[in-house]
């Protein structure tokens, strides 16, 4: 291992922060969208051999509102009222402000808002998102996002924003499926989700 | 399933030199991942893609001081200021998510954590071209402190 990971804790793994100690990265499975779209990208059968896992992206969708829409997570096929999220985002438009949000007894996790049919042919949002522990059968589950999109004046110009989400499941099941929407519209093709686990004690 | 979490190249300031320069970045890896432990500077320090100097880099901010909250923004920039109010001593991480495409503008995501403050930031480089340079360039002529050290990782999905 470097010494740069020695010096600031196994920060492989997880790009915008440490957690635990350093494993083995994973790639598991990537969803690159096609030219038809999609609404839902599902990861499903995910092995249950490491301890976290995180899902990298870029993403777009074909809703014409705004600059940003908001797209979700679910675990397992659950749609009941079984999530949390919380954000705070930092957003510049014609307005600046930090502010705050949550929503809570929901039927999913909002983790980000893509770049939408408002922008231009190639702006993409990015996001990375940690699910911890997600294989722990006594514990509920817990994620968090790094998330941001600027466009450079590209738009309506009302979320440009740099932003964190969190969320809970309220379930002990591990978690072998998982599902992220875009409830608007689809995700428009070149859209990608890469899903990788991370070993650790 | 191979490991897929590969350090590609790490360099470290002579103190004598105002830019550490990645070049000839391979294109097969999906996701770039940058470290960076900074000293200390007398300026504030930028992120240049490619060598581009045109005015193709926008970012926003979210921070914080201890005292102050903020979000701020800035627009056609000739590259992305990765530090504010001078390059204090911490720790950056840089995400780079699909670099290699050459389909899509590249965003960036940044979470900084430095002895003067705290924050995260989305950045944008508007080119299809895949990112094969990254320049780290101080401010104003000034040397990025001796012993900061700059550490690329390449992020391979299946």
């Amino acid at each position: 291992m470097s010494p740069i990971l020695d010096s600031i804790g196994s920060v492989k793994g997880f790009g915008w922060g440490a957690l635990g100690s350093v494993g083995t990265f994973d790639s598991i499975s990537t969803t690159t969208v096609g030219v038809g779209g999609a609404s839902t990208i599902t990861f499903s059968a995910i092995p249950s051999t490491f301890k976290h896992l995180q899902i990298r992206g870029i993403s777009r969708t074909t809703t014409a509102t705004g600059d940003g829409d908001p797209y979700h997570m679910q675990f397992n096929s659950d749609t009941a009222n079984n999530y949390a999220w919380h954000t705070v985002q930092g957003y510049v438009g014609a307005t600046s402000d930090v502010n705050a949000g949550a929503t809570t007894t929901t039927s999913n996790m909002r983790i980000g808002y893509s770049a939408g049919a408002n922008n231009s042919a190639n702006m993409y949002e990015s996001s990375i998102t940690d699910i911890l522990d997600y294989g722990n059968t006594s514990k509920y589950k817990t994620i968090r996002t790094l998330e941001g999109f600027d466009a450079n004046n590209d738009g309506p110009g009302r979320y440009y924003a740099a932003r964190m989400f969190s969320g809970l499941w309220q379930s002990t099941n591990a978690i072998s499926n998982i599902t992220i929407t875009a409830p608007n519209g689809s995700f428009a093709q070149y859209s990608q989700f890469a899903l990788y686990g991370i070993k650790g004690e | 399933m191979a490991e897929t979490y590969e350090p590609i190249a790490t360099q470290t300031a002579s103190g004598s030199t105002n830019s550490i320069s990645f070049t000839s970045i391979p294109n097969t890896y999906t996701d770039l991942f940058v470290v960076i432990r900074v000293l200390g500077s007398a300026a504030d320090f930028d992120l240049r893609i490619n060598n581009d100097s045109g005015s193709n880099y926008s970012v926003v901010r979210l921070y914080a001081d201890g005292t102050t909250k903020a979000a701020n923004r800035a627009v056609n920039q000739t590259s992305i200021q990765l530090t504010l109010g001078g390059a204090n001593p911490g720790v950056h991480l840089l995400n780079f998510n699909n670099y290699s495409n050459t389909t899509t503008f590249k965003p960036m995501l940044q979470r900084l954590n430095l002895t003067s403050h705290t924050g995260i930031a989305a950045g944008l480089y508007r080119s299809t071209s895949a990112i094969n340079r990254l320049d780290f360039i101080a401010q104003s002529s000034n040397n990025i402190q001796a012993n900061s050290t700059f550490t690329i990782y390449g992020i391979k999905a299946a």
